[in-house]
């Protein structure tokens, strides 16, 4: 079920009103459970067996691991998600490499791969989970009792499918209260659904049409017109990813639960740190604490500290997907860490400093993305090729220039904004008067219909 | 009732109003321009086109008819009245609209693979429907799970590319447009 459709509009009907007058706990939960049960089999009902096998797993071994503490339990717990992830994810993937590797000693392999079907949000909740019993083993989180506690948490529908990954030690203690309906929580949770909408309908989906084109046939296109489909999928990709989280945690706020910010205009960053702490916020701490301090952090020297963070990011591009173009993705991000911290290790100071580094990191992100974009490696160099070596940069050349102005008009609105909310004390303090909220509020709400793409267009982020 | 709960159902409504009017004074706006454009179909529907030919077809006959040129060749006002991704059978409601808000036509020309093609742009035409019932109807009755929502929404219907054209058509006339990329066009 997507937020951007009208079955969603339906159930949240249903749905709220339930929520909020239920008599109890113990039913607001069955209740929160079903909902996103329904959720979530609304893609395919088979999925259901795998989130429940996940949740009754995690939920009983943690339950060993705390009686008997032993290591063991632990490796088993995270051999197992890691395993189930492995299958549904990257099974084909390795089995065609090492076919390929086979074949190219001359030896011929034949082979079948198994049409696995990606489970929707299967990364997402298998590190909430793995979360959960990582933080019950090194004694920061309290064990749960609750199984039905649990499955909610494992299952809950705003965030199930595309994050942000919420950690059990926020959620869990949430989930202790009956929660009624609060006007406040309802105005700021409305308030981040209908930007998130925005995001996702007015600007995502609008450019989503000339990233696909670029993407799919990049030979067609010349040097200008490339560029500008890399600049747009940079766009598309911040607004339909930071469109979904907002739209969750927005979600989240109605049902009184506070998840935790996403991204934080990354497009403003100033170098690549700054970067992954605006970007996908929940993964990359979620990396940190999980990957990067269990392999040393920065304990152990400089070639560690190198390591550590290349191996991680490595790790974090083949989290979204099997195939080499997410690889090379995580090496780039990887060596931009790395050659940051070697050569440019200091903050950005003053107007021009400031820009010229954005400028650079952004350009930066962008060259990553064409890889992250790409279908195949080959298809990533011809862009970047057909960019760096193009006959011409002609804006005559372009096609659907109406809808292509309008785009780019979107396009540069949002980040126009973005600019003014990071660098303007004065923006900033006039956007907090409710006055001027609500007039925003209607303002983007006018939009939807006037601007919006109606296509039903899946959120980005589902594939991973 | 509460004052608070009287206070938020305040809030709502006032930004529903804010909406509405938004709305609605887009949807006056996009009629002014309609009205002030030189796209074909403006033109069409505010009842400021006078032709003796007309051209009906898809992008193949926009592309393949130039019509500055066949009414200097013909001595006829020539008009092409063709779109990207027009069938049948929306372009069976344009011509009976044709038919109705202009004095008549001698010779009607419609490029055969538009007969053959979908619908792909009938909802394009939207900007249009306060000027046409034939095209209201013809859009109500789409299997379209739009159409609640244009009904509730004037500006729903400015939402398109075919009314970006007819915006930038103001001050502009839409019959000199040629192919710039190659290809012949009919003397």
């Amino acid at each position: 079920m997507l937020f951007n459709s009208e079955v969603f509009l339906l159930f949240a009907f249903i749905f709220f009103p339930l929520y909020f007058f239920a008599p109890g706990l113990k039913f607001q939960h069955s209740i929160t459970l079903v909902a996103s049960y329904v959720f979530y089999g609304w893609w395919d009902w088979r999925f259901l067996f795998l989130i429940g096998f996940c949740t009754i797993f995690n939920f009983y071994i943690t339950q060993r691991l705390a009686s008997k503490r032993g290591k063991s339990w632990l490796v088993f717990s995270i051999v197992v998600n890691l395993g189930i992830l492995g299958i549904f994810k990257y099974y084909n993937f390795f089995i065609d490499q090492l076919i390929t590797m086979i074949e190219s000693f001359g030896v011929n392999a034949h082979h079948s791969t198994l049409s696995i079907i990606l489970p929707v949000g299967i990364s997402f909740f298998t590190f909430q989970t793995m979360s959960y019993v990582i933080d019950v083993w090194r004694g920061k989180l309290q064990l749960q009792g609750s199984l039905l506690n649990f499955a909610v948490y494992v299952s809950l529908f705003p965030q199930l499918v595309a994050g942000p990954i919420v950690r059990a030690s926020d959620l869990l203690p949430q989930l202790e209260v009956l929660h009624r309906f609060k006007w406040t929580n309802f105005w700021i949770g409305m308030e981040k659904v209908i930007l998130g909408l925005v995001l996702k309908i007015v600007i995502a989906d609008r450019l989503a049409p000339f990233v696909e084109r670029t993407f799919d046939y990049p030979s067609t296109f010349d040097g200008l017109g490339l560029m500008i489909g890399v600049f747009f999928f940079a766009v598309q990709i911040y607004g339909d990813f930071a469109g979904y989280s907002l739209i969750a945690i927005g979600l989240g706020k109605i049902m009184g639960l506070d998840f935790p910010v996403n991204f934080r205009r990354p497009y403003m960053a100033v170098n690549f740190s700054d970067f992954w702490r605006r970007w996908h916020i929940s993964l990359s701490s979620w990396l940190r604490d999980y990957l990067y301090i269990s392999l040393g952090g920065n304990r152990g020297g400089k070639f560690k500290t190198n390591r550590n963070l290349m191996l991680t990011m490595v790790l974090g591009g083949l989290w979204h997907g099997a195939g080499w173009p997410f690889m090379v993705w995580g090496v780039l991000h990887g060596g931009y860490l790395v050659l940051q911290r070697l050569f440019w290790p200091f903050q950005a100071k003053g107007f021009f400093s400031i820009w010229l580094s954005r400028i650079l990191v952004f350009s930066l992100v962008c060259f990553a993305w064409v890889f992250f974009r790409a279908d195949s490696f080959q298809s990533a160099i011809s862009i970047i090729k057909g960019i760096v070596f193009a006959d011409s940069y002609s804006f005559g050349e372009l096609r659907n220039k109406f809808q292509l102005i309008i785009a780019f008009g979107l396009a540069l609105s949002l980040l126009i904004l973005e600019v003014f909310y990071e660098d303007s004390y004065k923006f900033r303090r006039f956007t907090r008067c409710r006055n001027v909220r609500a007039g925003f509020a209607a303002f983007l709400l006018f939009t939807l219909p006037f601007l919006g793409t109606f296509t039903g267009g899946s959120f980005v982020y589902f594939q991973f | 009732m509460s004052i608070s709960n009287f206070k938020n159902l305040k809030a709502i409504l006032f930004i529903t109003l804010c909406v509405f009017v938004m709305d609605r004074t887009a949807g006056v706006i996009g009629n002014m321009i309609v009205n002030k454009s030189n796209f074909r179909y403006a033109k069409l529907y505010t009842g400021r086109l006078d032709m003796d030919v007309a051209i009906f077809g898809n992008s193949r006959g926009v592309h393949s008819f130039y019509a500055p040129e066949l009414s200097e060749n013909l001595c006829r006002n020539v008009v092409n009245l063709s779109y990207n991704g027009l069938g049948i059978k929306v372009l069976e409601v344009i011509i009976r609209d044709v038919l109705e808000k202009t004095d008549g036509l001698d010779v009607a020309i419609i490029e055969v693979t538009s007969v053959l093609s979908g619908n792909n742009s009938e909802r394009q035409l939207a900007p249009f429907t306060p000027y046409s019932k034939n095209l209201t109807n013809f859009l109500n009755a789409q299997s379209d799970s739009i159409i609640p929502w244009r009904k509730l929404f004037t500006s729903y219907r400015l939402n398109g590319e075919l009314f970006y054209r007819v915006g930038f058509y103001i001050g502009r006339d839409d019959q000199s447009w040629i192919n710039r990329g190659g290809g012949g066009y009919s003397r």
